[in-house]
């Protein structure tokens, strides 16, 4: 009763091929795109990646704690974004987002500061606010902050 | 009323939840909609072609 | 003789269920049972989920108000992945066993599923303007999305293009088995990337991060648009099937 279909089989080999070899030529093409499907360079990433002045990127990481300063009189913001390894200095001139919080994730468009220092800034000329998947109620985040 | 209105508002994100909200259910209701006035379609036919022969 | 392949025995045991289960007199009467009974989930998770997630889930710390968009937003991206999924299993059962119906199945998913694409991707931009300052960006998880709106829409066109019913059945099969990368690469883009969208709220096997209160209305609204993508599905396959066996 269970005659085997050699048909059948012969196609189900076919796809399997079929799904196999798509499976590694995305794979490959996305591992040779790595770099370019990236959002944003961490501050280690751009620090290493030694780009030119004027040369326009994304970098983000997270607000440190206690870094902004708001210029009074001004729309100048400064603060330290950090990916917990290095920190940089930026510098944005404009209305930040709702969620833009310290010790919230924040992505910066911009360049490096053609001023000549020791220390290097990034001008942001776009701040994106980055938030996380975890939500809870207001409660419960004071909650889980007091432990 | 102002309490309903407070409520629309949703601290200002009102703009941004309620067109989302609307567009979901107004997609989604046309989506079983247009399947089912088509149903009702072919439903007819051939329920009047019986009834010509008899 | 007696070791069989298990493969081949598995094939061969499938067909003789799939021949018997998948006959379209036999999904009719099925599908007629079902139907009311997907209502009822559908009209009760609705209804528990829109209150839940409306009124009875506390704001959000972080985004006050504005994460309601949540409870649409993350069932509708959900179904244009399952759907997808489902329309890649019926495209390989159709291409194998040469199942009419589970060509159907595929066929008629494809609107719903790019409904739902749709839907997701509007959401997201209206829940991203508040939130992230921008309507769209271009990082890996928004754009693999985009893709797959577009997939949806070149297997549509490419169904209606060719005149050949089995023809058109079977390259769109392969179409839709071929497309079935960019499934993995949307649900694993915010881990394998540098994205602005955050990672996944709902996860299968650890546990979910959101609170409870705020995590069951999302469970009850992703009920209830599976129950709506059954119902849509069934009414949809009854059209076709009907209008096809009726034009012989």
């Amino acid at each position: 009763m269970l005659k085997l279909n050699k048909l059948q089989t012969r196609r189900l080999y076919y796809l399997l091929a079929l799904m196999l070899g798509l499976a590694l030529a995305a794979g490959l093409i996305l591992y040779s795109l790595k770099q370019n499907i990236n959002l944003f360079f961490t501050p280690s990433q751009a620090l290493q990646a030694n780009l030119p002045a004027g040369h326009r990127f994304r970098l983000g990481g997270q607000v440190k704690p206690g870094s902004v300063i708001r210029e009074k009189n001004r729309l100048q913001v400064h603060f330290i974004l950090t990916d917990l390894k290095r920190e940089l200095p930026v510098t944005y001139s404009g209305i930040l987002p709702d969620l833009f919080r310290e010790g919230n994730g924040a992505i910066a468009e911009g360049s490096w500061g053609t001023a000549s220092q020791s220390k290097k800034t990034f001008i942001a000329t776009e701040i994106l606010a980055k938030h996380d998947e975890n939500y809870m109620p207001r409660a419960m985040y004071e909650e889980l902050r007091k432990k | 009323m102002t309490m309903l209105l407070n409520f629309l508002k949703l601290n200002g994100y009102g703009i941004y939840v309620w067109p989302a909200y609307g567009l979901v259910a107004g997609l989604l209701a046309l989506h079983l909609f247009l399947p089912w006035r088509r149903w009702r379609a072919l439903n007819k036919k051939p329920k009047d072609a019986h009834a010509q022969t008899q | 003789m007696f070791k069989k392949p298990l493969l081949q025995k598995m094939l061969s045991q499938t067909q003789v269920f799939l021949t018997r289960v998948m006959s379209p007199p036999y999904f009719f009467s099925f599908a007629e049972k079902c139907l009311p009974w997907f209502v009822a989930v559908f009209v009760a998770a609705l209804a528990y989920g829109l209150i839940g997630g409306l009124f009875l889930a506390p704001a959000d710390y972080l985004q006050g108000e504005g994460f309601r968009i949540l409870y649409v937003h993350v069932p509708c991206a959900f179904l244009s992945l399952m759907i997808y999924s489902v329309m890649a299993v019926a495209a390989a059962f159709g291409l194998i066993w040469r199942l009419k119906l589970a060509f159907a199945v595929m066929r008629q998913s494809a609107p719903l599923g790019m409904v739902f694409t749709f839907l997701a991707l509007v959401t997201g931009s209206l829940w991203g303007k508040p939130m992230w300052g921008t309507y769209w960006i271009w990082d890996a998880r928004l754009t693999s999305e985009l893709i797959l709106l577009f997939l949806y829409l070149g297997i549509l066109a490419l169904h209606s293009a060719l005149p050949n019913r089995r023809l058109a059945d079977h390259a769109t099969a392969i179409l839709v088995l071929i497309g079935f990368v960019d499934i993995p690469i949307i649900h694993y883009s915010v881990n394998w990337w540098n994205t602005l969208h955050q990672g996944s709220t709902l996860r299968l096997l650890a546990p979910s991060l959101i609170a409870p209160s705020m995590l069951y209305p999302l469970l009850a609204m992703t009920v209830a648009f599976c129950a709506y993508y059954a119902i849509a599905l069934i009414l949809r396959l009854r059209c076709a099937l009907l209008s096809e066996s009726g034009a012989r």
